[in-house]
């Protein structure tokens, strides 16, 4: 067996029974251990199995969904197997263990709610040297995380979604500067938690000093915010990320004030999707057609841009889609920019 | 006959470009290229029957279903509703199968517990053989046993 992907079972097995199958699969390549709405109940993941799977030669995907609330489980790893998961290149490490409220919203949006605690996730990450990918769903924690993902250098895509208990303090956030091979970087919420993530004490300056080193980044998901944001987070992501392809920020940005920049800042931007929140309280000068010029001259490949407000497309949104030829969404104002 | 018409190499491509099963009825146009000669119906037969509809099986007669298992490499059960579909291949063999996907999918919110079905002794174990690369597993713990994972280690 080459592949297993397990979901939604588990209720009638024993950590045993998966280490007799693992032990038998020297040839395996992937594996999905997804115990779902057992999680919480059960440990089935144990020490040994990830033993187990750290020695197996050709592993280069994992997915772990099961209760792993002790970082033992990991040291472990590393304390007997001095070169684990050589091959392992993409990780998905979770623990399920939402409440049924939850599971409803996962049946509908077709995601997936885990939870992992910072410390496991600390301890994982040393017994990952090799990894490309990884997925982080956390439950709770402070960010303290990240300063141990330095122990995954080849870290091209990562990708961590919070909670309502989980907070992200500068001192962990400025870890992620370290992560200079970055390509994709996603932290963002679930989907039905609207509020977006607060940062204490961030500021501007902190993202710059983040994204300097990050020349490869291609995508870049933040659904982070900090007092005093301002469009010169754009200008910092425009000099330091030449290669930027995706953006989505949280936040409230002065487009207006691109206009003091002559030079193209992303020029192979494809994708911007700003929050509403991107014009609120933002005071009004320029007409949405000129701001609309701003951003077609700024992004030039931009092939997806939807501000919205009030559920309709935004003003600016038409002006640049009637630039650019394309036809609008709805029926939306033509007028100034408003606040709302 | 055209000489292309004739080399089983091209005649593959084709009849993979074209083999686009209705998604409905789970028909292919292809039916009716088996009906030009015997290469052309072992050709159109490899490729309908390499991942066949999940319950393709159900509608061959009993006695005929052993000459099309050889050809399937894949079978996807995921979004199949009946698990005694499984009965029909019990005693059948899949020698070329690759790639299985098993599924008790919820209907509503609840799950049909296949074995309180009376008169319906449910096995899988005939998809179990050396050439399976890739299981999937979906809410199926009746299924997924100790036993059942114990059968694919040593089959």
């Amino acid at each position: 067996m080459k592949h297993i992907f397990f979901s939604e079972i588990g209720a009638q097995l024993q950590p045993d029974d998966l280490l007799v199958l693992v032990e038998s699969s020297r040839c395996l390549k992937s594996i999905n251990l997804g115990f779902g709405r057992y999680s919480e109940r059960s440990v089935l993941v144990t020490s040994d199995l990830l033993l187990r799977l750290s020695q197996t030669p050709k592993l280069d995907y994992l997915e772990i969904c099961n209760l792993l609330d002790q970082p033992k489980s990991f040291q472990i790893v590393k304390t007997q197997n001095p070169t684990p998961f050589q091959s392992l290149e993409r990780v998905v490490l979770s623990v399920s263990a939402w409440t049924s409220t939850e599971r409803l919203q996962l049946d509908r949006l077709l995601l997936i709610i885990y939870q992992a605690t910072s410390d496991v996730v600390s301890a994982a990450a040393q017994v990952f040297p090799n990894v490309v990918s990884l997925t982080l769903n956390l439950r709770d924690g402070d960010g303290a995380f990240l300063r141990d993902l330095e122990a995954v250098p080849n870290l091209r895509h990562l990708a961590i979604t919070g909670s309502q208990a989980t907070s992200f303090p500068r001192g962990g956030l400025l870890a992620l500067q370290r992560l200079s091979c970055l390509e994709t970087l996603t932290v963002v919420n679930p989907k039905w938690i609207e509020a977006a993530m607060v940062a204490p004490q961030f500021t501007d300056d902190d993202l710059d000093l983040i994204i300097s080193g990050m020349s490869d980044l291609k995508r870049l998901e933040f659904d982070i915010t900090w007092v005093s944001q301002s469009v010169s987070v754009l200008l910092s992501l425009s000099k330091h990320c030449r290669r930027l392809e995706g953006l989505n920020l949280d936040g409230s940005y002065d487009l207006q004030a691109l206009n003091n920049t002559s030079k193209v800042m992303f020029p192979r931007l494809l994708d911007l999707t700003p929050e509403d929140a991107w014009i609120q309280g933002v005071p009004v000068r320029l007409q949405a057609k000129q701001i609309g010029r701003l951003v077609d001259n700024h992004a030039p490949a931009l092939g997806t841009f939807n501000l919205r407000a009030n559920y309709h497309s935004h003003p600016v949104t038409n002006a640049w889609r009637t630039l650019r030829n394309l036809e609008s969404d709805d029926e939306g104002s033509d007028s100034d920019i408003s606040d709302d | 006959m055209d000489q292309a018409l004739q080399t089983p190499e091209i005649l593959t491509r084709i009849m993979e470009f074209i083999h686009k099963p209705n998604l409905f009825t789970k028909r292919t146009p292809l039916a009716h290229f088996a009906c030009v000669n015997s290469m052309w119906r072992e050709l159109v037969q490899r490729i309908i029957w390499t991942a066949p509809p999940a319950e393709a099986l159900a509608g061959i007669r009993r006695a005929r279903r052993h000459l099309y298992t050889p050809y399937i490499s894949e079978l996807d059960f995921m979004y199949d509703m009946d698990a005694t579909v499984h009965t029909l291949s019990s005693d059948l063999q899949f020698p070329r199968l690759r790639e299985l996907t098993l599924s008790n999918p919820p209907i509503l919110g609840s799950r049909v517990d296949v074995s309180v079905l009376d008169g319906w002794t449910l096995t899988v174990s005939q998809y179990l053989q050396p050439a399976l690369e890739h299981l999937k597993l979906r809410w199926w713990d009746s299924i997924c046993t100790a036993s059942f994972l114990k059968e694919i280690t040593e089959k």
